[in-house]
């Protein structure tokens, strides 16, 4: 493998302000939601085709290994590599709306609700709603197959996909949509099809596998490739296409992707029902689920305490209390009440003192509860820890014991500040919980929790180890022990046949590296108490103005960690502190814009004007303080400013054109 | 300048040093556009005595001058404190990112608004005739951290019908001054604007040095809501 002949290619093909090489800029590109820090020998901002397609030749033949990257909102680290970040942002950004809306064509960089929001004047919206809709984008939502409160199984990308332009390992560019390419590409890789089929014949004729496959997606489950592709679809091209949702970028790379749209119905109401025990909430859920409910949202007694005091939360919650929030949408006010009428119908039994609410500031209230689960404990935690959050499924009719399971696992492992929550018309839950990574101790803890979650889900209850966050590094490792020799090794196959140099994202999905998990986690030092709290979450990027000129407010913060690490390790920080200066500091609008969209609250221009502080010597202050006392006579800084630009002629400055 | 006398209620004007000290080139300066808005409405304007020497102290605290920041804050809330009557009297910024920082740096208990939000209140008391022109408005980014953008589309509707909203584009990237010594902030933030400029033949928005770098990119004047609101407007009967 030659890394260096490789760069050398990339860089006479693609213009170099597009290649990353500072290890600042690695560093902070690098970095994604999840615990595992690799960081990149190479960055590169692809544009277009042309640049991918150029990425894989060079890779293919020099063996250097590429993963691809939208927001890297991931939380299993599948979006990090220690070799090339192919990073996807504002140039894939082209969407066409067709037949009246109801299918829509988006490039890999459009954010989810933004195609949302194409989409409202038609009344649709997309099926997968993840809960990080307003950052995660559709190269990522589509490449981990990602889903939220109502999107179940029926409405992911999966089951809504119309077509995908994809380009294989190889180079090899498929358009499904354009029946030219179709032909040519039935010719070009027809081994490749054939060998799909293959697969396809040896699942039929194996009842049992044929069976898990069909048990297994009934329940939510991104964990592994979707075998269910083999046994829903008999044309291997389709069967293709289906693997490549949920693929988490190890098969191929998706350039668009053409979704089935699905109605957006207006009228909402939602209501917090508060249940005696785990048992009752769960049979109720299983009942909810013949009613026409759009989500019932499990909240369990952990949950409801760090909740407790909230606007419609009461301040005392009973030992085993358990919460759902059951949301009911439709197209009229009619058709509304008839839907709460039939939900009452439905739970009437359970003898329940609730209310629903279609009040707009009601409803969201009840909402934030929810969606603020995940962030308190982020914010709660102590500093220098990371906030993990798991991702399992079980099938419905044992949800309720298998949530207590779960609550003794966490207890037995001392992580007895966990909380869980979750989907429960799916069986899926979430649970959060903090986690030191900086003693072998506390790694040793989490790598036993691991192995007993694993026999817990895969082999007590016959759930997945990942409902909707995808495999990544962190279940990788155990998809055997969920699927079985058998399937993993069609699994090995399928990575084999679509990339036999195994150049798209390694290690991702198939290992064979067993302690792949437990590797390269990230290192969270304490940096400043004003950013200590950040998750790396990612979700300020899209609200920063210099995101696209040097750093996000994500990376900031991971950078200036990355500083303080430097500095307890008594390494020499000059160099990273004068890159620093440019690229965190100077082009920092400090406008605070990125604070509206954090979950923990979290302003990185108050960091950064922090640093400006620190950094001014006293005669700048001084300087600063006269101009301040005299400011009637200079209004200094404004005219210095405008004189400067004058002198200098950097402005008026036009656009500059994209390379 | 002389101030409005008019019978309705006492207000104060605070005008944010930038909309003098940048001025645009053509056209009514923010200020004079306020002060004849304020005269159509009939109020009873009240001015600080030497407003040019007083500064929120925002460009001072975004470059980390936190001492002179907090000066220049104290400064001007006792002279609005004395000039308000003790907060009974209301106080209108013209500057979004000024008034954004008064509210969150002043005392409580003076009653500071930011301008599109107070006449976006006010827009019975006058005649408005709507412009032929398309436009395109861009809230910025303290007017969206205060929730205010409405006022600013609210009073854009009353003044045509032809509207279009920048879309995406959360921060204009100008930071202040920031726009004049690191001008690829800005020009890598509104990399989307001329693009979606389409038909619009104006811009408008409510930060002065905002709406510098919003006309670079745009390649269409972009000018403070007040403005157009004035243009608009006349006395009600
Ligand atoms: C607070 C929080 C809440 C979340 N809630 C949910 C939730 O409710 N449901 C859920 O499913 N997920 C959730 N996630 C996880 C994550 O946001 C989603 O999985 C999301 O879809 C990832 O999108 P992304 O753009 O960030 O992708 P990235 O993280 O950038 O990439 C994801 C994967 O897609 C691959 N990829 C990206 N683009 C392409 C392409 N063009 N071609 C091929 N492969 C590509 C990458 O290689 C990687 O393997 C949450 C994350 C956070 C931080
Ligand atoms: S600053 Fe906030 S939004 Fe940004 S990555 Fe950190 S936690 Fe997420």
């Amino acid at each position: 493998m030659s890394f260096k002949k490789f760069y050398q290619q990339i860089s006479k093909e693609i213009s170099s302000p597009r290649l990353l090489t500072k290890p600042m800029e690695l560093l902070a590109h690098g970095t994604d939601a999840s615990f595992y820090r690799l960081t990149p020998k190479l960055v590169v901002k692809a544009a277009n085709e042309e640049h991918i397609q150029s990425l894989l030749t060079h890779a293919y033949k020099e063996d250097v290994s590429l993963t691809f990257r939208t927001a890297g909102t991931s939380l299993s680290g599948q979006a990090v590599t220690d070799s090339v970040l192919v990073k996807l942002g504002h140039d894939w950004n082209d969407y066409t709306i067709e037949a009246e809306g109801s299918l829509i064509r988006l490039q890999p960089g459009i954010i989810g609700s933004r195609a949302n929001h194409y989409l409202k004047s038609y009344g649709r919206k997309i099926g997968p709603d993840p809960a990080s809709i307003d950052s995660a984008m559709i190269g990522g939502i589509a490449a981990n197959n990602a889903s939220g409160m109502c999107c179940g199984t029926a409405q992911n990308s999966y089951q809504t996909l119309a077509g995908i332009r994809l380009i294989l390992a190889d180079g090899t560019l498929l358009d499904s949509r354009d029946s030219t390419s179709v032909e040519n590409f039935k010719k070009q890789q027809a081994s490749l099809l054939n060998s799909l089929s293959k697969i396809r014949q040896e699942i039929l004729a194996d009842s049992q596998l044929h069976e898990t496959i069909k048990r297994k997606y009934k329940i939510k489950n991104t964990s592994g490739y979707g075998l269910n592709s083999f046994i829903d679809f008999e044309d291997p091209l389709d069967i293709l296409l289906h693997l490549i949702i949920g693929s988490e970028g190890t098969l191929a790379f998706i350039s668009d992707i053409t979704y089935k749209t699905v109605i957006d119905p207006q009228f909402k109401s939602c209501s917090l029902i508060l249940f005696k025990n785990i048992a009752q909430a769960c049979q109720a859920s299983a009942e909810l689920k013949k009613s026409p409910v759009a989500a019932v949202e499990l909240m369990d007694e952990a949950s409801l305490q760090c909740m407790a005091g909230r606007p419609n939360v009461p301040n005392e919650i009973a030992p085993g209390m358990v919460a759902l929030l059951v949301d009911l949408r439709a197209c009229s006010s009619e058709e509304l009440k008839t839907k709460i009428e039939k939900v009452q119908l439905c739970i009437k039994d359970y003898g329940l003192d609730y209310n629903f609410t279609s009040d707009a500031k009601t409803y969201a209230n009840l909402w934030e509860i929810r969606k603020g689960l995940f962030p308190i404990v982020g914010a709660n935690r102590d500093s220098g820890t990371t906030v993990i959050i798991e991702d399992v499924c079980f099938p419905l009719d044992e949800l309720a014991q298998a949530t207590v399971a779960l609550q003794n696992l966490l207890l037995k492992h001392g992580y007895d500040k966990a909380i869980i929550f979750g989907h429960a018309l799916e069986g899926n839950l979430h649970f959060v919980f903090t986690q030191d990574f900086n003693q072998a101790s506390e790694v040793q803890r989490y790598a036993s929790f691991m192995d007993d979650l694993s026999e817990l889900v895969c082999d007590q209850y016959h759930g997945s180890l990942k409902a909707e966050h995808g495999t990544g590094r962190n279940m990788a490792p155990f998809i055997e022990a969920e699927w079985g020799a058998n399937a993993y090794r069609l699994m090995q196959q399928v990575k084999n046949i679509f990339d036999p140099k195994n150049i798209l994202n390694p290690d991702v999905i198939i290992s064979t590296n067993s302690q792949l998990h437990l590797q390269n986690l990230k290192p969270i030092p304490q940096a400043d108490a004003l950013v200590d709290q950040c998750i790396e979450c990612g979700f300020c990027e899209s609200a920063c103005p210099s995101k696209d000129l040097t750093l996000s407010p994500r990376q900031r913060i991971a950078v200036w960690r990355e500083i303080k690490r430097q500095e307890n390790a008594g390494e020499d920080t000059k160099n990273w502190l004068k890159d620093f200066q440019y690229l965190g500091n100077d082009t920092c609008a400090a406008d605070g814009m990125c604070a509206t969209k954090c979950p923990v609250d979290i302003d990185t221009g108050q960091l950064i004007k922090k640093l400006r502080t620190l950094q001014h010597s006293s005669l700048t202050r001084s300087v600063a303080q006269f101009s301040a006392k005299h400011f009637s006579l200079s209004q200094s800084f404004i005219k210095t400013g405008l004189k400067l630009a004058k002198v200098t002629g950097k402005y008026p400055q036009q656009p500059k054109t994209k390379s | 300048m002389t101030l409005a006398q008019g019978d309705g209620p006492k207000v104060i004007y605070f005008s944010s040093c930038v909309n003098s000290v940048l001025a645009p080139e053509s056209g009514k300066s923010t200020p004079k556009s306020v002060l004849s808005l304020l005269k159509k409405a009939g109020f009873h304007v009240l001015m600080p005595e030497s407003p040019k020497s007083l500064c929120c102290g925002m460009p001072y605290e975004s470059k980390g001058f936190d001492k002179s920041a907090k000066n220049k804050t104290l400064e001007l809330q006792n002279s609005l404190w004395q000039l308000s009557d003790q907060g009974r009297i209301a106080i209108i910024c013209d500057n979004s990112p000024c008034s954004y920082h008064m509210i969150n740096t002043l005392t409580d208990k003076l009653k500071v608004l930011d301008a599109p939000s107070f006449f976006a209140q006010h827009l019975d008391l006058f005649k408005i005739t709507k412009t032929q022109n398309s436009l395109l408005t861009f809230s910025v980014c303290s007017q969206q951290k205060a929730g205010e953008s409405a006022a600013l589309n609210k009073i854009a509707q009353a003044c045509s019908q032809k509207l279009k909203e920048v879309e995406e584009i959360t921060c204009c990237g100008f930071a202040g001054d920031r726009g004049f010594s690191h001008p690829e902030l800005n020009s890598s933030s509104l990399k989307s604007l001329r693009d979606q400029v389409g038909k619009c033949t104006k811009g408008y928005s409510s930060s002065r040095s905002c709406e510098i770098g919003l006309k670079t990119h745009s390649g269409i004047p972009f000018n403070s809501i007040l403005q157009l609101l004035d243009e608009c407007s006349a006395p009600k009967e």
